[in-house]
C-alpha cells in the first residue's frame, strides 16, 4: 500500500554511517545476576552515534577522542563515563526499581512518568494484587482510578462490569472505553449486555433466538488478571487523541508481563474461597403477609363496589381471600416463615490456580502462564469455568532486530441463572421474594407446592422449578496473537511493525422446558434458542520512532505511524420448538422454526504522529495528531483528523524551587485536543431496505421496503477536551498529589432524530446533539509511617463529574432512554423522569382538594405532584426527579506492613446516585398479592393507622398509576460505602523460603465485599440490569447480587 | 535491509487499495443503490407497500380512530392508556400516539409509493406488468391520502423520493388544503382504474379495477358528488363480479380468506409475527374467563356499548355474530361482560397473534353506498332494493315506503350494525354531518360528561410534526 512504502523508503534514505574514529568494545551486564543485557543502548554523549548490545551483551562502537559514553537500558540506572584511553569497557548496570515504576505506557510508546503532560493513571503491580475471585481485571480497578467509574452490575460468575471514563459521553453511541492489549486496540468491553429485554422477551422461537444474542460473559475476562503487568488509563485528549476516532470514551492500556533479562522465576498461586449472599432482603413476616393480602383483596372488592364483609362466593375471583388469612394470628410474627431466599441462594466455592514461568535464556525473553478459575455462583445453578494460556516471547535476532510475539488463548464456559426480571417472566429472584411465606416448599407427596392457579394464591412459579426448567449455557473461546518486528535503523531511530489477530467465538444456548410457561400460563411448549457469534479482528501497525537529545537540553521523541484494522462479525441464530421430550435441550431434538445469519464488518485506516519535546526536563510539550478513515462514516465524511496539544512545566527543577526541600516534584500540566467516538454501528450511514411481509391465502409473501435513510454526512462524535493538572510530591515523595480539572464538550452527538412522517422514515441517525462533562479528580498517595519495620501507606482518590445535555435536535426534545429515563437539555443523560409521589392521602378531604388522579381514588392512595399544574394527573406530570450519576466517588486503600505481615483494606464509595429499584414493582407494589419488603408493614391502613406515610394501602387493583407506572416510589438513594477488599498476607522470611529451595513463599487471606453501608433496599446498590446500555443505568430489576467472598491462598516462587 | 523490504512488501499484501478498504456494504441487506433494477424488484417493492398498510389494521388502529371514538364502542379495561382514554372520550390531544400512528403509517405508505413510482419509469420491463404495479401503487397511495384527508383535513403532499436528511429539510412538507389532496386522490384512482386489468382479483389482498372503482365511489360520496359516486358504484355492481356472502358469520371467522364479497382483504397468519390483535382488544379482561384455549385473558380495550347492543332489531342475524354480553368462566359459570366477536380468533394461542382476515372494503359497502348516493339524488325508491339486499342477508324484513330523511336514518343504523368493528362508524357520521349530534346524544344518554365539538371533527396534527417543521400549522382548537 501506498502509505507504508513511502514511510519505509524515507527511513532508508535517512541512514548515515559515522567514520574515522577509535573503536571501543565491551559487555553490558546486570549488576545483580551478572547476566548479559541484550539491547542496551551504548551511545557517545551529545552525538547521534550509538549502538545496542548483542545477544551476549557485547558491543562495539567507534568514538571520537575524549568522548563520554552513556549506557542505558530500560529498568536500569543509566551510567555515564569518559572513555579516556580504554579500548575495552565493561559495564554492570544496576536495576532501578524506581525508574521501572516510572515508565508509563502511552499509546504507541512509553514515556517517563515525569515527562507526561496529559492525564494518565498508571496502575502498577502493587495496585493490581488480583482479587482472587475476579474473573476480569476491570473488577480489580474499581475505586483505584480517579475519574473512572466502575460498576459491577452483576455478581454472576463471569458477569459484566461497566466502565465509564469521565462520565457519559454519548446518548446513542457506545460509552465503553477503548481497550488496548499490548498495543493492540481490541475494541470495547461489555457490548450488548442489557438484560432488560432478555428478561422480558417472549419464549416464542424467534423470541428465544433473539434473547440468546444478549451478552452475559464479560469479554474482558479473556485477559487473565494474573498476567497483567500494568494498566494505564488515558483520560484527557492529550493522551487519547492518538487513538483518534476511538479515544473519546477514554483508553485503557493493558500491558501483560514479559520475560526480563537476568531474572528467571516460576510462580505458582492457588486460592480457594467461599462466596455468600451479603444480606437477605427483609420481608414481611408470615402474619404481616396474611394481613396484607386480606387487606388488599378486601380493598379491591370495595373498590369494585362490594363490601369488605362479603364472603368469597360473592366476590370476583381475584378478590377472594384465603380463609386462613382471615385469622392472621395463627402465623408467626417474626422470621421469614418459609424462607424462599434460602432456597435459591447458597454458599458457593471458587478456586483459582495460576502457574507461570518468566525469565530469559540467551537472546530469548519469555513469559508463559496458565490459569484455571472454577467458580460457582451464589444463586443455584450458576457456574463459570475459565482456562487461560499465554506465551509472550521476545527475541533478539540481531542486536538491532527484535522479534516478539504474544499469544493468548482463553476458553470459558458457564451456566447462567435466570436471576433478573419480573416473576411473570420467571425471574428467579423476584419469584423467590414474591412467594407466600405461609406455604410449604413441597407438598405431602414431595412435589413442589404451588398455588399458581389458585385465585387466592400468587401466580408465581416455584423457584426450584424455574431453576431446573430454564437453562442458559454459554461458551467463549478467544485466541489472540500479535507479532512485532522492531528494528533499530540508527541510534534512536526504531521502526516497528506488527500484525495481530484476535478471534473470538461465543455460543449461547437457551432452553425452556415444557414444564414452565410464561405470564399466567403454567406450562408452555418447550423452546430452545442458539446464537453463535464469530468475530475476527486483524490489525497491522507500522510505526517509526525517533528519540534524540541535543545539547543535553533539547530532548525529542517523535513517532509517526500507519495502521489498518478490520473486523468481521458473523452471527448465526436459530430457535426451535416442537420438542417431543424435555430430555434433550438441543435444537437437534426440535424443529427449527426461526433463525438468521448475517455478517457485519468495519474497517479503519489511520495515520498517526506524536512529538514529545522537552527542554532541560523543565518545559514539556506534546503534540499528537491522528487521521482516521472508517467504513462506518458516511461517504462524504470518511476521514477525520484529531489533533491535541499539551504542555507541562516542572517547577521543581527550577533553582528557586530547589530551595524548598519539602517539594520533591511539582509539575503543572495543561492540554487541549479532540478525539472521537466511532461507536455508531456498522452501515449506519447507508440507506437500507428490509424484508417486509404480508399474507396471501395463508401464505407468507415477502416484499422489500426502504427502512433506513442514507446519511452521507454521518460521522464520529467529536469531543473537545481541556484538562488542567497538577502533580506534587512532598517530603522525598512520601506524599504525592495529583489533581486534574477537565471539561469535555461533545459535539456532533449522534442522535436518532425524528423526521417528518412525509419523508417516509420515522427517524435517522444524525450528528446533531451536544453535551458536556466537567469534573475534578484528586489522587493522594501518602507514606504515613515507615519506621522500625512498620509501614503504613494510604492511597486515596476522589472524582466528581457533572454531566449535562447541552443540545438536542430541538430545544424541547426529550429522548426516552428507558421507560423511566430521559435525555433532556439542561439535565444529565438518563435522568429519571417519573410521577412524583408527595405522600399518601390521609382523608377524603385531601383527595377532594387535590388534582384528579382517578375518579375512585381513596384515602390511603398515593398523592402525585401535578407538575404541569392542569389539575389532572396524567403521564404528562412526570417530572425529572433524579439521575443515576454519583455526585462524587471516593476510593481509599490503606496498606499496613510489619516485617513479614501485610494488611490492606480497600474502601470504595459512591454518593448521590439514584437507583430505580424496578424489583419494587414486585416487592413494594402494595398489590395485596406478592410478599413485600418489611417496610410495607408500616403502610397506610386506615385514617387512624396511617403508618409511616411512605407506603399506600394494600389494594389489588392497578389504577391511578399503580404498580407498573414509573413513579418516584421506586426511586432510592443509591449511595454506598463498601469495604471492597481486605487482604492479610504473610511472606515467609527469605531464610525459610531458601531452606525449602524457594525464592519466595507467602500466604494470604482475603475478604471481598466485606460490608456495604447503604440505604438502598435492594440486594446491591451496584446492581443494574441495563448492562452497557447507558440509557438504562441505575435500573435494578433484581440484578444478580455481588457476593461476599472469603479466600485463602498461597503464592510460591521457584 | 533486504529483509525489511520483503517484510514491508508482505505487509501490503492483503490490503488492496486504500479507497476500497473503507467501502463496506452489508452483504445480508440490500442498500438503496442496488435495488429497483428489474421487474422482480418492483413487484417485491409493491408487496412492501402492501405490508406497510397492514399497520392501519393489525393493531386495531382503524378501530381506535373510527369505532372507539364513536357510540359503537368503549373501554372496559381498568387501566387504559391516556391515548385510549382520549379516543373514548373524544378529547384528543396532539400527542396521542394512536392518532400519530395513523398519520405516519399513511404517510410512509405514500412515501414508499412515491419511491416506487419515481423509479419504475427508468427500468424497462413488460408493460402490462408495469401498469399493474403502477395501478396498485396509486391505489394504495390514494387510500392513504383518503384516510389522512378525512381524519386531519390538510396534509403534506409530496411525490418525491427522499434520499438524505438534507433533502428532507429542504423540501416543502407544509400542509396543503384538502381540496388539493382530494385532487390527487381522484387523479390516482382514475389512473389506477385505467391501468389495472378488468379481471376479478381472486387474490383479495390485491386491488383490482373494481376495488379502485369502489374506493373512488366512496371518495365522491364523501365529497357529496352523488352523481359521479352513483355512476362509479353502479359500474361495480353491474360488473357482477362480487356477491354477498350467504351467511354473515363467514365474513368474520377463521377461514374467511378471498370471499366473494371481499374487495380488499388484509389476511393474517399466526406464529409468524403476521397476526392481528383483535382477539385481545375486543374481548374482556377477566382473569378466569374461558373462551380461548389455555383460558387466555383479553384486554377489553374496544368493546361494544350497551347502546349498540340495544340497537339490533329482534331477529337480526348479525347480533350473535357481532357481539356477546356473557363470558364463560373457568368454573363453568357465566359472567356479564360485553365484548365483540368479529375477527376474533377463538383458536388463538397468543391473543395478539390472531389469524382471522380483516376486510377493508366489501361488496355490502358498495351496495349501501350506492343506495346512499341514489337517496341523496332524490331517488329513494330506487335506492331501497340495495339497502334491502343487505337487510335480507341479515334475515331482517325489507323496508319500504321511506321518505328521503327516513331513508337516511335507516341507512345510518344499517351501516352501524353491518360494519361494527370494521372501521367505518366515525367516517360515516362525519360524512353525513351527524357526528356531533349522534355522539353527544350518546354521551348524554350514558350521563358521561364528554362531548364532541366542531373542531374535533378533525384530529390534531401530531405534535412531533409541528415541532419538527414550523410551516406545519396545527388544526384549530388544539
Amino acid at each position: 500500500m501506498c502509505f507504508v512504502l513511502s514511510l519505509i523508503a524515507s527511513v532508508y534514505e535517512g541512514r548515515a554511517q559515522s567514520t574515522g574514529k577509535r573503536l571501543i568494545q565491551g559487555k553490558v551486564t546486570d549488576a545483580e545476576s551478572n547476566a548479559p543485557l541484550i539491547g542496551a543502548t551504548v551511545a557517545e554523549k551529545g552525538t547521534t552515534n550509538g549502538t545496542a548490545t548483542d545477544a551476549n551483551g557485547s558491543f562495539q562502537l567507534n568514538v571520537s577522542p575524549g568522548a563520554t559514553v552513556v549506557v542505558s537500558f530500560i529498568g536500569y540506572t543509566l551510567q555515564e563515563f569518559p572513555v579516556d584511553n580504554r579500548s575495552t569497557v565493561n559495564v554492570a548496570l544496576k536495576p532501578d526499581m524506581q525508574q521501572l515504576n516510572d515508565v508509563v505506557v502511552v499509546g504507541y510508546g512509553t514515556q517517563r512518568k515525569k515527562d507526561v503532560t496529559g492525564s494518565i493513571v498508571n496502575l502498577t503491580p502493587k495496585d493490581l494484587v488480583p482479587v482472587p475471585s475476579a474473573s476480569s481485571f476491570d473488577q480489580m480497578m474499581q475505586g483505584k482510578v480517579a475519574g473512572v467509574q466502575i460498576t459491577q452490575n452483576s455478581g454472576a460468575p463471569g458477569g459484566n462490569v461497566n466502565v465509564l471514563v469521565r462520565g457519559v459521553n454519548s446518548i446513542t453511541g457506545g460509552n465503553q472505553p477503548l481497550y488496548v492489549i499490548d498495543g493492540y486496540a481490541i475494541g470495547t468491553g461489555g457490548g450488548g449486555s442489557d438484560l432488560s429485554s432478555f428478561a422480558a422477551n417472549s419464549y416464542s422461537t424467534s423470541g428465544i433466538a433473539s434473547s440468546s444474542g444478549v451478552n452475559r460473559i464479560n469479554p474482558l475476562s479473556t485477559i487473565n488478571p494474573a498476567d497483567i503487568e500494568s494498566i494505564q488509563v488515558l483520560k484527557d485528549a492529550s493522551a487519547t487523541a492518538i487513538y483518534g476516532s476511538r479515544g473519546a470514551n477514554g483508553v485503557i492500556i493493558i500491558t501483560t508481563k514479559r520475560g526480563k533479562q537476568g531474572r528467571s522465576q516460576i510462580n505458582f498461586e492457588h486460592s480457594t474461597g467461599v462466596q455468600e449472599l451479603v444480606k437477605k432482603i427483609e420481608l414481611l413476616t408470615p402474619r404481616q403477609y396474611a394481613e396484607f393480602v386480606a387487606e388488599g383483596r378486601d380493598n379491591a372488592w370495595v373498590f369494585s363496589g362490594g363490601k369488605a364483609t362479603d364472603p368469597n362466593e360473592a366476590r370476583a375471583a381475584n378478590n377472594r381471600v384465603k380463609p386462613a388469612f382471615r385469622n392472621p394470628e395463627q402465623f408467626a410474627n417474626e422470621g421469614y416463615g418459609t424462607d424462599w431466599q434460602d432456597l435459591i441462594f447458597r454458599k458457593a466455592l471458587v478456586h483459582n490456580y495460576q502457574l507461570s514461568a518468566t525469565g530469559s535464556k540467551n537472546d530469548l525473553n519469555y513469559f508463559v502462564s496458565g490459569g484455571f478459575l472454577d467458580q460457582d455462583g451464589i444463586i443455584i445453578g450458576s457456574t463459570f469455568k475459565k482456562f487461560n494460556l499465554r506465551t509472550n516471547l521476545d527475541v533478539y535476532l540481531t542486536p538491532k532486530l527484535k522479534l516478539g510475539t504474544s499469544f493468548a488463548g482463553t476458553h470459558s464456559y458457564g451456566d447462567f441463572a435466570r436471576a433478573e426480571g419480573h416473576l411473570q417472566h420467571r425471574g428467579l429472584i423476584s419469584a423467590a421474594l414474591a412467594s407466600d411465606p405461609t406455604i410449604p416448599v413441597y407438598d405431602a407427596t414431595g412435589n413442589y407446592y404451588s398455588e399458581f392457579s389458585d385465585p387466592t394464591g400468587i401466580p408465581v412459579e416455584h423457584p426450584l422449578l424455574i431453576a431446573s426448567e430454564f437453562s442458559d449455557k454459554r461458551k467463549n473461546n478467544n485466541v489472540f496473537s500479535n507479532t512485532y518486528l522492531e528494528y533499530e535503523i540508527a541510534s534512536g531511530l526504531v521502526l516497528k511493525s506488527s500484525v495481530g489477530v484476535n478471534y473470538s467465538n461465543n455460543i449461547t444456548r437457551l432452553w425452556k422446558s415444557s414444564k414452565v410457561g410464561l405470564a399466567t400460563s403454567r406450562t408452555g411448549a418447550a423452546t430452545a434458542g442458539v446464537t453463535e457469534l464469530n468475530s475476527l479482528n486483524w490489525l497491522n501497525e507500522n510505526t517509526l520512532n525517533y528519540r534524540r537529545l541535543i545539547n543535553e537540553k533539547h530532548s525529542f521523541d517523535a513517532i509517526v505511524g500507519f495502521t489498518a484494522q478490520k473486523n468481521n462479525d458473523n452471527i448465526l441464530q436459530a430457535g426451535a420448538s416442537d420438542f417431543p421430550t424435555d430430555d434433550v435441550p438441543f435444537l437437534a431434538a426440535g424443529s427449527i422454526t426461526s433463525g438468521t445469519n448475517f455478517e457485519s464488518e468495519w474497517s479503519m485506516l489511520s495515520w498517526l504522529g506524536r512529538l514529545n519535546y522537552s527542554y532541560a526536563d523543565k518545559y514539556l510539550l506534546t503534540a499528537t495528531v491522528r487521521r482516521d478513515g472508517s467504513s462506518r462514516f458516511g461517504a462524504r465524511n470518511k476521514w477525520g483528523t484529531f489533533p491535541s496539544l499539551s504542555a507541562a512545566y516542572r517547577l521543581s527543577d527550577e533553582d528557586f524551587m530547589k530551595a524548598i526541600p519539602a517539594i520533591s516534584e511539582l509539575k503543572i500540566r495543561a492540554s487541549i485536543g479532540t478525539s472521537g467516538n466511532n461507536l455508531i454501528g456498522n452501515y449506519a450511514s447507508l440507506g437500507l431496505l428490509s424484508i417486509a411481509r404480508t399474507v396471501s391465502s395463508g401464505q407468507v409473501i415477502a416484499g422489500i421496503t426502504p427502512t433506513s435513510l442514507a446519511n452521507d454526512e454521518l460521522t464520529w462524535e467529536r469531543s473537545i477536551q481541556t484538562n488542567l493538572g497538577l502533580d506534587l510530591s512532598l517530603f522525598q515523595n512520601r506524599l504525592t498529589l495529583t489533581a486534574d480539572v477537565y471539561r469535555s464538550h461533545k459535539k456532533d452527538l449522534l442522535l436518532t432524530v425524528a423526521l417528518p412522517a412525509a419523508s417516509g422514515f420515522s427517524n435517522s441517525l444524525q450528528n446533531i446533539g451536544e453535551l458536556e462533562n466537567k469534573g475534578l479528580e484528586l489522587t493522594l498517595n501518602s507514606q504515613n509511617i515507615a519506621k522500625g519495620g512498620f509501614t503504613w501507606s494510604t492511597d486515596m482518590n476522589f472524582s466528581m463529574n457533572r454531566n449535562k445535555v447541552l443540545a438536542l435536535n430541538t430545544e424541547n426534545a426529550r429522548i426516552n432512554t428507558s421507560e423511566y429515563q430521559v435525555a433532556q437539555v439542561g439535565y444529565p443523560i438518563s435522568s429519571f423522569r417519573l410521577l412524583k409521589i408527595q405522600g399518601v392521602f390521609q382523608n377524603a378531604e385531601e383527595v377532594k382538594s387535590s388534582p384528579l388522579q382517578h375518579p375512585r381514588v381513596q384515602p390511603g392512595d398515593y398523592r402525585f405532584l401535578d407538575a404541569d399544574g392542569n389539575k389532572v394527573i396524567t403521564q404528562a406530570d412526570r417530572t425529572i426527579v433524579g439521575n443515576p450519576w454519583p455526585k462524587f466517588t471516593l476510593g481509599m486503600g490503606n496498606r499496613f506492613a510489619y516485617k513479614s505481615l501485610s494488611l490492606s483494606v480497600d474502601v470504595y464509595g459512591s454518593h448521590g446516585n439514584d437507583m430505580y429499584f424496578q424489583g419494587g414493582e414486585v416487592s413494594i407494589n402494595g398489590a395485596g398479592v406478592q410478599n413485600q419488603l418489611a417496610a410495607l408493614a408500616d403502610r397506610w391502613r386506615s385514617e387512624s393507622s396511617p403508618g409511616a406515610g411512605i407506603y399506600s394501602r394494600s389494594i389489588r387493583n392497578d389504577y391511578a398509576f399503580g404498580f407498573s407506572a414509573g413513579t418516584s416510589k421506586y426511586l432510592f438513594d443509591g449511595s454506598f460505602v463498601r469495604i471492597r477488599n481486605v487482604n492479610l498476607g504473610y511472606a515467609f522470611p527469605k531464610t525459610i523460603a531458601e531452606k525449602l529451595k524457594l525464592q519466595a513463599l507467602s500466604l494470604y487471606a482475603n475478604i471481598t465485599n466485606l460490608y456495604t453501608f447503604t440505604k438502598y433496599p435492594g440486594y446491591d446498590p451496584e446492581g443494574g440490569t441495563g448492562g452497557d446500555n447507558i440509557g438504562r443505568t441505575g435500573i435494578d430489576f433484581f440484578a444478580y447480587p455481588n457476593p461476599r467472598t472469603y479466600t485463602v491462598g498461597v503464592r510460591v516462587a521457584l | 535491509m533486504k529483509k525489511m523490504l520483503i517484510a514491508a512488501t508482505l505487509l501490503m499484501v492483503g490490503l488492496s487499495s486504500c479507497r476500497d478498504f473503507l467501502e463496506l456494504y452489508p452483504q445480508h441487506q440490500i442498500s438503496t443503490g442496488s435495488f429497483f433494477k428489474n421487474q422482480n424488484d418492483f413487484e417485491k417493492a409493491l408487496v412492501g407497500i402492501y405490508s406497510n398498510i397492514r399497520g392501519l389494521y393489525s393493531n386495531s388502529a382503524v378501530q381506535y380512530v373510527a369505532e372507539l371514538n364513536t357510540d359503537n364502542a368503549e373501554i372496559q379495561w381498568s387501566s387504559p392508556t391516556t391515548d385510549e382514554m382520549q379516543l373514548d372520550q373524544n378529547g384528543l390531544t396532539s400527542t396521542n400516539g394512536i392518532v400519530s400512528g395513523m398519520w405516519s403509517t399513511c404517510l410512509s405508505t405514500i412515501s414508499k409509493s412515491n419511491t416506487l413510482l419515481n423509479r419504475i419509469d427508468k427500468v424497462e420491463f413488460d408493460q402490462a406488468t408495469k401498469d399493474k404495479i403502477i395501478g396498485e401503487t396509486k391505489f394504495l397511495r390514494a387510500l392513504s391520502y383518503f384516510y389522512l384527508v378525512r381524519l386531519f383535513g390538510n396534509v403534506p403532499i409530496t411525490d418525491q423520493e427522499f434520499t438524505s436528511p438534507g433533502q428532507i429539510a429542504a423540501s416543502d412538507l407544509s400542509l396543503k388544503p384538502k381540496e388539493e389532496v382530494y385532487k390527487i386522490i381522484i387523479a390516482d384512482l382514475q389512473s389506477a382504474e385505467s391501468l389495472l386489468p378488468a379481471a376479478l382479483n381472486t387474490d383479495k389482498t390485491r386491488a383490482s379495477r373494481s376495488t379502485v372503482k369502489a374506493l373512488l365511489g366512496k371518495v365522491y360520496l364523501t365529497l357529496q358528488q352523488y352523481q359521479p359516486a352513483a355512476d362509479k358504484l353502479k359500474e361495480v355492481i353491474d360488473a357482477n363480479r362480487y356477491s354477498l356472502a350467504p351467511a354473515y358469520k363467514t365474513l368474520f371467522s377463521s377461514g374467511n380468506n378471498n370471499l366473494a364479497e371481499s374487495m380488499l382483504e388484509i389476511q393474517y397468519t399466526t406464529n409468524r409475527n403476521l397476526g392481528n390483535n383483535y382477539s385481545a382488544v375486543f374481548t374482556p379482561a377477566i382473569t378466569s374467563m374461558a373462551i380461548f384455549p389455555n383460558n387466555l385473558q383479553g384486554s377489553g380495550r374496544i368493546v361494544p356499548t350497551l347502546n349498540l347492543i340495544n340497537t339490533y332489531e329482534a331477529g337480526d342475524d348479525r347480533k350473535t355474530v357481532s357481539v356477546s354480553d356473557s363470558v364463560r368462566l373457568i368454573n363453568g359459570r357465566k359472567s356479564y361482560s360485553r365484548y365483540g366477536l368479529k375477527f376474533v380468533d377463538f383458536n388463538a394461542i397468543a391473543l395478539s397473534d390472531g389469524g382471522v382476515t380483516f376486510t377493508v372494503l366489501r361488496y355490502a359497502d358498495v351496495l349501501l353506498m350506492y343506495a346512499e348516493a341514489l337517496n341523496e339524488l332524490g331517488k329513494t325508491a330506487e335506492a331501497l332494493p340495495y339497502l334491502n339486499q343487505v337487510r335480507k342477508r341479515a334475515k331482517l324484513p325489507e323496508l319500504a315506503n321511506l321518505s328521503q330523511q327516513q331513508f337516511r336514518t335507516a341507512m345510518e343504523k344499517e351501516r352501524q350494525l353491518e360494519f361494527f368493528l370494521e372501521g367505518h362508524r366515525w367516517f360515516d357520521l362525519v360524512r353525513t354531518g351527524r357526528a356531533r349530534e349522534v355522539l353527544n346524544a350518546h354521551y348524554a344518554s350514558q350521563k358521561l360528561n364528554f362531548s364532541v365539538e366542531d373542531f374535533e371533527l378533525l384530529f390534531p396534527i401530531p405534535q412531533n410534526e409541528v415541532d419538527l417543521n414550523s410551516t406545519v400549522k396545527q388544526n384549530p382548537g388544539y
